[in-house]
């Protein structure tokens, strides 16, 4: 009762607000225009009760259908669903993010958990999982991955699961110390990637070919992979990390300035693109901090420089400019800017 | 990224301000129109910060893939309510609750692997959501008859399936994404959820219970029928056929001439 109460008071209210605005109107001659609107009220208001009228009938069997498919999901999903969410990732790699924000921020989370992987079963995918983290630390009992492997090569078709399988392989083989077999598997792995240029699962193969090129000295076959690895660099953001992998590994033989002005560019583009990211930046510093020479000390003058370690960014800088000084031709631009960035600070 | 964020909305407020005098256009619903596409704009920036986030990649690609598969969806379901004019607002309506509940309920979507009920568990989660969406429509009250309740149903299933193609095309190429989108696969499915859905609002007794029963069992069905064909290289072809038979069914619903019980009423243009 109170309701009608108030909506006869808010429509007469209405109504003698139009009628006002009609006598108004109508002493300058625009009638037409009150009219109009008082047309589009009745009408509204015809329009209210109808959609109010089937929206009152639809929410019984509407509510009865939601509890449908709640119930219809929860049985064909009872079995797995534990499963799936005690296989969250709390870290994954390197970084340390809370549940929530790996969730929902951590596009590796969705690719290698169930986004990225199509037709994949849960069994498959946790042995896939199992030999992954087994041999990630370094577990003795290969032949034992191995066996698993081989299976689940025969179970699948889907070539991104082949392409992991085949990295895996290679990967152990490297960690035997069995180098060509390493990279032939490696190459494998490339290979049932069918876009390479596109997919992300490529970089870890990419990385791992080219490391056991130039530990082997075989800088000539490095070329063409390098060549896929900087058409990668220049389409994605998401994986510093390998273009730090790759491009060190370039930095070691090539004296071109143009690799040299390719690596600080790329440091630069991504402290450009994420200046707030502080877990990548805490990223670049750990792989960092596994170098010496003075592209490694000026990445990092970079890095502490996004950071704010006003200190850290000068004692830095002035290690570079100490080696660098060794070879100058070689340095010259970067010693230019470097000297620039200390009187800046 | 706060100067990113303003950035953007400066240099997105004046296409976006000129599509909105251009809808308005078509519409003769002005009056309301235009608070709905202030929602609009404040969604798309909601969704643009969100993939943002989640893809880090430039803002201009993401707008370039979600736009064009979004204009294709809109393109279909203008084709298809193109004789009404509420229609227009039902679709702005259908784009803000759907992308609204597309970001809180994504992870929900996106888990699920086991096999053996693969394509039924799929179908569920996709189609329970996207019926979340119709029923909130319904709610609001501006579903009014059946071709209303056909682009609602259309409306939501277009953008869902906009967004779903978008991640589709970020994951798995350009090919995919331009095939994705020129099925209108989640349109129809959802056009059929929402013409039964109201059937079984309105009707009373045995009919009720079969229209109801209709809403759940046939776009499941047809969403099962979609995943299955998608397992093979050519078994899509029939389901193609498919599509586009369900797909003129759908327009033929949604445009036939016949005068039905509100129209009296609601057609007189003023």
């Amino acid at each position: 009762m109170k309701d009608e109460k108030r909506t006869l008071v808010y429509l007469e209210k209405r109504e003698v607000y139009l009628l006002e605005k009609f006598i108004e109107k109508s002493k300058k001659g625009k009638e037409k225009e009150v009219l109009r609107e008082m047309e589009w009220e009745v009408k509204d208001r015809e329009i209210k009760k109808i959609g109010a009228g089937i929206g009152r009938r639809a929410f019984l069997p509407g509510f009865l259908i939601i509890l449908v498919f709640i119930f219809l999901m929860s049985i064909f999903s009872l079995n797995k669903r534990s499963e799936c969410y005690s296989s969250l990732p709390l870290s994954f790699g390197e970084k340390k993010s809370p549940i929530l924000l790996s969730y929902f921020f951590n596009v590796e989370y969705l690719e290698l958990y169930g986004y990225d992987w199509g037709f994949v079963d849960d069994a498959l995918l946790s042995k896939l999982k199992f030999a992954t983290f087994y041999i990630s630390i370094g577990g003795e009992d290969r032949e034992k991955v191995r066996k698993i492997l081989r299976e689940l090569l025969l179970r699948t078709q889907d070539w991104r699961v082949k392409s992991r399988i085949f990295h895996l392989f290679s990967l152990i083989y490297y960690s035997e110390n069995k180098k060509a077999k390493a990279l032939s598997y490696a190459r494998k792995s490339l290979s049932e990637i069918k876009e390479i240029k596109g997919s992300r699962l490529s970089y870890d193969p990419l990385t791992l070919i080219l490391r056991i090129l130039f530990e082997e000295g075989k800088y000539k076959d490095m070329e063409k992979y390098i060549d896929i690895s900087s058409a990668l660099l220049n389409r994605d953001f998401y994986y510093p990390l390998f273009k730090y992998t790759a491009f060190f590994l370039m930095e070691e033989y090539y004296d071109s300035p143009y690799y040299m002005s390719g690596v600080i560019n790329q440091i630069e583009r991504i402290m450009k693109n994420f200046p707030s990211n502080l877990s990548l930046s805490y990223d670049f510093l750990s792989v960092l901090e596994k170098g010496d020479t003075p592209i490694f000390l000026y990445a990092r003058a970079l890095v502490y420089k996004s950071l704010g370690y006003r200190e850290r960014v000068k004692k830095m800088l002035r290690a570079f400019l100490k080696k660098a000084s060794l070879n100058p031709a070689r340095y010259s631009t970067l010693i230019v800017s470097a000297r620039r960035m200390l009187n800046a600070i | 990224m706060l100067f990113k964020i303003l950035l953007w909305t400066v240099l997105l407020y004046f296409p976006l301000k000129w599509l909105s005098s251009l809808l308005i256009k078509l519409s003769i619903e002005d009056r309301i129109l235009w608070r709905k596409i202030k929602n609009i704009i404040l969604v798309v920036f909601f969704f643009l910060i969100y993939s943002m986030f989640l893809i880090e990649k430039s803002p201009e690609m993401i707008l370039g893939k979600f736009v064009s598969s979004l204009l294709v969806a809109v393109l279909i379901i203008l084709f298809l309510g193109r004789k009404k004019p509420g229609h227009i607002e039902i679709l702005i309506r259908g784009f803000f609750i759907t992308t609204l509940f597309f970001i809180f309920l994504f992870p929900f979507l996106s888990v699920g692997n086991n096999i053996q009920f693969k394509y039924l568990n799929v179908g569920l989660r996709e189609e329970g959501f996207k019926f979340l969406c119709v029923f909130s429509l319904f709610l609001i009250g501006k579903v009014k008859d059946e071709k209303d309740a056909i682009i609602a149903g259309a409306s939501v299933g277009g953008i869902f399936g906009s967004l779903e193609n978008y991640f589709y095309g970020e994951s798995f190429g350009f090919g995919i994404f331009a095939l994705r989108n020129l099925l209108p696969t989640h349109i129809v499915i959802n056009a059929v959820m929402g013409y039964f859905f109201f059937l079984g609002a309105k009707e009373k007794g045995v009919k009720k219970l079969v229209y109801l029963s209709a809403t759940i069992a046939i776009p499941l069905f047809l969403h099962w029928a979609f995943d299955f064909s998608l397992q093979f290289n050519k078994s899509i072809y029939p389901y193609i056929g498919l599509d586009l038979l369900l797909l003129a069914w759908v327009y033929m619903k949604s445009s036939s001439t016949l005068a039905s019980e509100n129209d009296n009423y609601l057609w007189t243009s003023p």
